[in-house]
């Protein structure tokens, strides 16, 4: 196949965005389809984190306890108990326990993605009218039950208290037959077999600017009239990029003193050296934020980064006096590794 | 809006005819931070249901919820911690003014004739809700094929035909129970 060309199967991906259909992906509806009993499954957590002045980062971990019957993941809304903009240095990183994969990218940087890439922020206040109030992730997550999942949540600003409740939404997968084991493999709609745990969420989150200091996680800053060069980390196998989110244009008025539309980006495949766009494009035009009715804006289809290859992100802020402080980009996908 | 997965297309074909159907349960809230009225119930029919979405008339996330249903016993929400945490009313249903009013279940929720789950909800402690109602959007499935569809088909099916557990890359066929 020409490289830089290769191209999804049509049939094995939906759309990334929940808007007003959960639509479950083939591959999760290939799974679903072994369960005769399907009741709806939704998981709360409290976090509260804080963070004080020149503090390391801190992590707080949250074990997803074993559940009683299979269950598949497919969104995720985030209820913001602090001031407006607060819950955008909310970080998290997701693992399940007997695997060890974790559902984001670790990279230099940072390894964390913020809250807003993993699903719909829901204000507390002001009083809510979110367009959307669940994102669904890239591809549905499938728990086996008695396997727990383990989230990691961390601060990148200095704050005094974060404050957020955290839902999964998804399905119990119930099949009381006698000897009934959960599927080893499915059907994909274009007629490949792949196992179960092939298609993975996946979140590559980038910093938008270059660490100041060093001294502490998050501490990145793109400052005026400057442009810099980001890599995404390198996969060992092939990943499909569905959509970016960003988390540093939620709150930012557009005729405020940092105009969003003065971030600019230009993303290219680097070992093919295909850009995307012949020149920058204006952040809102490739990443979504909080508030919008697809806060992970969504590709007009799926893109295969193939293995060992690497975004090349030339991130440029135009503003003529305003630095951009721990602004990030999270690509969010699909791993397809079969391990 | 809402999506039929091959699980609901497969109860719907248990059945000749479906009527639409709204119903709404009133949730009692007098008003008090963070109480707890007596759970919600959905109500009482005397056909097979299938439940797609729900909506508040308040527009307020900080209100909890935890559903089950009663017959036969699930619970919807997963958090079995030593302090529960019940979910945001935002997360499951919509809020009545809102583009998109309705927030579709993944996958619609079956429920037998006589059939009910109950929703207790909690107030807010800041801001509380007066009254409240929850509407739920559903389908009430008649004229039942075979006796229609029930949560035990994949069970009988099993206890009849165990050596067809699916195996790489097959999927299960669902048979009606003619029991």
């Amino acid at each position: 196949m020409d490289e830089g060309l290769k191209k999804i199967l049509t049939g094995n991906f939906i759309g990334s965005q929940w808007n007003t259909s959960p639509k479950l992906t083939p591959y999760g509806e290939a799974i679903a389809a072994h369960y005769p009993i399907q009741v709806p499954w939704i998981h709360s957590q409290e976090v509260s984190i804080t963070r004080t002045s020149q503090q390391s980062f801190p992590i707080q971990v949250y074990l997803l306890r074993p559940q009683l019957y299979d269950v598949l993941i497919c969104g995720a809304s985030i209820l913001d108990l602090n001031f407006p903009g607060a819950i955008d240095n909310l970080y998290l990183n997701i693992t399940n326990e007997e695997s060890g994969i974790p559902w984001v990218a670790p990279t230099t940087e940072i390894g964390y993605s913020p809250v807003g890439a993993f699903g719909a922020v829901v204000a507390s206040s002001p009083p809510p009218r979110p367009v959307t109030n669940v994102s669904r992730l890239p591809e549905a997550y499938f728990l086996p039950r008695y396997t727990m999942l383990r989230f990691e949540w961390t601060l990148t600003q200095q704050q005094v208290q974060t404050n957020a409740v955290f839902t999964f939404l998804g399905i119990q997968l119930i099949n009381h037959r006698k000897g009934f084991e959960a599927p080893k493999y499915v059907n994909m709609p274009d007629g490949s077999c792949v196992k179960v745990g092939h298609r993975l969420p996946l979140f590559i989150t980038i910093p938008y600017g270059d660490r100041r200091f060093g001294d502490y996680f998050g501490d990145f800053a793109l400052v005026e009239n400057q442009q810099t060069l980001q890599f995404t980390p390198a996969s060992d196998c092939d990943i499909e990029i569905h959509d970016v989110y960003a988390n540093f244009l939620s709150y930012a008025a557009p005729d405020s003193t940092t105009p969003r539309l003065r971030f600019a980006l230009k993303i290219a495949d680097k070992p093919t050296g295909r850009d995307w766009t012949p020149g920058l494009s204006p952040i809102e035009s490739i990443a979504g934020y909080q508030i919008r009715s697809n806060p992970q804006l969504p590709y007009p289809a799926p893109s295969v980064l193939e293995q060992d290859h690497r975004y090349g992100l030339t991130l440029q802020n135009n503003n003529p006096d305003n630095q951009l402080f721990g602004g990030t980009l999270t690509f969010r996908g699909v791993r397809r590794c079969q391990y | 809006m809402y999506f039929i997965t091959k699980y609901v297309e497969q109860i719907l074909d248990s059945y000749l005819n479906f009527t639409v159907m709204f119903d709404t349960i009133p949730i009692g809230f007098v008003g008090s931070p963070g109480e707890k009225p007596a759970p919600a119930k959905s109500h009482v029919i005397s056909q097979d249901a299938l439940y797609f979405a729900p909506q508040v008339d308040f527009q307020n996330p900080k209100v909890r919820v935890r559903i089950q249903s009663i017959s036969p016993q699930y619970n919807w929400m997963a958090n079995n911690d030593p302090v529960p945490v019940d979910t945001p009313i935002s997360c499951v249903a919509g809020f009545y003014n809102q583009v998109m009013p309705y927030i579709p279940l993944i996958s619609p929720f079956f429920v037998k004739r006589q059939g009910q789950f109950t929703m207790q909800f909690t107030n807010d402690i800041t801001a509380p809700v007066v009254g409240g109602e929850i509407t739920w959007a559903l389908l009430r499935l008649t004229n039942p094929i075979n006796g229609g569809w029930d949560y035990e088909i994949g069970f009988n099916q099993g206890l009849a035909q165990q050596s067809q557990i699916p195996v790489s890359g097959q999927q299960m066929q669902y048979t009606k129970n003619n029991g």
